[in-house]
């Protein structure tokens, strides 16, 4: 009897192996227009998410920076630390496990203005770090507050483009050139010196930077 | 982990972004800057941390009496907390806890929902429950707590309370509504200055314009995907409401250390502040009411008290606590009755906890968990009363008639489902996702 049990499961395993192994289901990948957006690749079954665009695919929720990545991220950005953090992170979302259990991940008012603070203190000290001669300057690495020749800003800009936002952008293409107002834009600036008032202006250039959704969202 | 999703685009996303590409454009125009329509109606939700004890609260015993399956305790309080207050209500009298002395003035727009089911003794659970008033999935909760029901419904474009749902120590959730119903987080109340006031660095004029045109000139390419407003729009959107915060100086109507201003003298009298004090219980009041009276909120979440989770010290802690819970909601009352809502027309107070407390000591001088709970409402929506009761002897839940709110063999037993579709529907919001039929006896 033994004989035969094991004699039925060995013929039971060698048919299962036998069989055709069913072929892993294919996927199609959407294809993708000039601007970066999914094509729509046919009926889409709208039932699935019924009150979402047709023409879009379902996508998973925008989310912020929590506290505590706001915080290391404009450490690695700027290198300088935000000094207020602690007395902000619960403002900013971080749960105390007291009370609040869930970090906040919802752009609000609240989120909008400390960044700002953030970001206007980090981006402070970050250029009048650089200009008394840091090591690995973040702000002005190609660029002093001295110069105000285009190529350079421009230069320094595409760096700033991928130190904060990660995009590779060519010096001349159209992404640099909100910024580059901001640097020659012909405004007077209550600003000692025309080096004082370039500083001033690359502040704004970071600050501009670190308080942009490309920074702050994902 | 709380749930924070907002999947609906729906017509708030629309405005949201309608109002958020013409947002930058309308900053000069201060205009309306604080004044919520006067058809919203407004909710403060006050809750008390940690499962308050209601037999020195809304259910209390008397003390003359003896009642089997309750320990009363009354030898081992302080003198103050040994007597409840008897209070004649729409319902006839009944008593009020020795902890609520200061609310029996607003007697005449309080109803008291006692014999609560809230099917849990777990903080986390019943935490999610009393402020969704929809079970949860274990601890996580389901559903938008009622403030963030009570903003999505409120005006939205130029009109819009800029701060439509505030949470001050508490945590809020919004699981259906658009982002712009989302609560505004605030750990301690002293926190709503930092937001309210001047950015701590401030670059001159003529360059924070041109940032500001620089942000809008500058691409992003986060958002083409995502079904809610862009994040572009909704920083386009809290920057303007930011803007308008600061034309009008309003961090200044929070300042309530401030000396020589009559009305901060009055909000400090009101709550009993005194010099130095931060994020009490009045304090925490004292905010809600001026996010109510300021029209810069329509819903506000506080938490109310310090833990009353006493399975220790229960006399020496669980009175004072409480009393300053209510205390403060006391004067948050005064405070809206005094200003701009004198009889609670359009504003509704809710003061709960996420259960109660076992009617038998344990053997360390404390109280454990107990399902059976409370919940407190002022407001004109609802009969002012007593609705529900526990059993007399040992606390317990008993079925009720819910046309009549008293005790009845085979009727039904009072959910926080009930309260919450009662309230929505008081004030004509859809109480369909409660799932339950509104107390139609007893509203107003």
């Amino acid at each position: 009897m033994k004989n035969i049990g094991l004699g039925a499961w060995i013929a039971l395993a060698a048919a299962s192996c036998a069989s055709p192994v069913p072929a892993e289901p294919t996927q199609e990948v959407p294809s993708i227009d000039e601007e970066g957006r999914p094509e729509p690749s046919g009926p889409l079954d709208v039932e699935r998410v019924p009150d979402a665009p047709a023409e879009l695919p379902a996508a998973r929720r925008l989310r912020r920076l929590s506290a505590e990545q706001l915080d290391r991220s404009l450490r690695v950005a700027t290198g300088q630390r935000w000094r207020d953090f602690e007395r902000r992170a619960a403002a900013l979302g971080r749960p105390d496990y007291d009370e609040v259990l869930s970090e906040n991940r919802e752009i609000s008012v609240a989120f909008d203005k400390l960044v700002g603070d953030a970001a206007a203190e980090t981006c402070s000290d970050a250029v009048a770090a650089d200009r008394a001669g840091a090591a690995a300057p973040a702000i002005l690495r190609h660029a002093s507050v001295a110069d105000v020749a285009e190529p350079v800003l421009r230069r320094n800009v595409s760096y700033l483009l991928l130190r904060f936002h990660g995009v590779v952008v060519p010096p001349d293409d159209p992404r640099v050139e909100p910024w580059l107002h901001l640097l020659t834009a012909p405004v007077a600036l209550d600003a000692s010196t025309g080096e004082d008032a370039m500083a001033l202006r690359w502040t704004a250039v970071c600050i501009g930077l670190a308080t942009h959704p490309d920074f702050l969202t994902y | 982990m709380a749930r924070r999703t907002s999947r609906r685009m729906g017509r708030r996303g629309f405005l949201g972004g309608a109002l958020a590409a013409g947002g930058l454009l309308g900053l000069g125009s201060a205009g309306r800057l604080l004044a919520a329509t006067p058809t919203d109606h407004r909710l403060v939700t006050c809750y008390l941390t940690g499962a308050w004890d209601v037999l020195l609260g809304l259910d209390p015993r008397d003390p003359a009496r003896r009642y089997p399956g309750v320990q009363l305790g009354t030898d081992a309080l302080a003198p103050r907390y040994r007597e409840p207050i008897p209070v004649t209500t729409g319902t006839g009298e009944a008593l009020w806890g020795s902890t609520m002395g200061q609310l029996v003035p607003h007697r005449d727009v309080a109803t008291i929902f006692r014999g609560l089911n809230m099917n849990t003794v777990a903080h986390l659970t019943g935490r999610a429950y009393v402020q969704t008033c929809r079970r949860p999935a274990g601890s996580v909760p389901r559903g938008s707590s009622l403030g963030t029901v009570w903003a999505a419904e409120g005006a939205a474009g130029p009109d819009a309370a800029i701060l439509p749902n505030v949470a001050i120590g508490v945590e809020s959730y919004n699981a259906e509504h658009g982002t712009e119903a989302s609560a505004v987080g605030l750990a301690r109340a002293e926190e709503i200055e930092v937001l309210l006031g001047a950015p701590t660095r401030e670059l001159p004029g003529a360059l924070g314009r041109l940032l500001a045109e620089a942000k809008e000139r500058s691409e992003s390419c986060v958002g083409h995907t995502y079904r809610e407003p862009s994040p572009r729009a909704q920083f386009a959107l809290s920057r303007e409401r930011l803007a308008r915060l600061r034309a009008d100086d309003v961090a200044a109507r929070f300042a309530f250390d401030r000396v020589g201003d009559p009305e901060i003298d009055r909000v400090r009298a009101i709550y009993g502040i005194s010099s130095g004090d931060t994020n009490t219980p009045a304090i925490r009041a004292a905010v809600a009411g001026k996010l109510l009276s300021t029209g810069l909120s329509r819903a506000v979440s506080v938490g109310m008290s310090e833990s009353l989770d006493t399975h220790f010290d229960w006399a020496g802690l669980q009175p004072p606590r409480q009393e300053a819970g209510f205390d403060a909601v006391a004067s948050l009352l005064t405070d809206i009755r005094e200003t701009d809502d004198p009889d609670l027309e359009r504003t509704t107070v809710v003061v709960c906890s996420e259960f109660a407390r076992r009617p038998i000591f344990n053997g360390r001088g404390g109280r454990d968990h107990w399902f059976v709970g409370a919940m407190m409402v002022f407001g004109r929506g609802l009969r002012p009363g007593v609705f529900g009761a526990t059993g007399a002897d040992d606390l317990g839940l008993l079925e009720l008639d819910f046309g009549t709110g008293r005790p009845h063999p085979g009727g039904e037993v009072l959910r926080p489902e009930h309260i919450a579709a009662t309230l929505t529907a008081s004030v004509g919001l859809d109480h369909s996702v409660y799932r339950v039929d509104p107390l139609d006896a007893w509203l107003a």
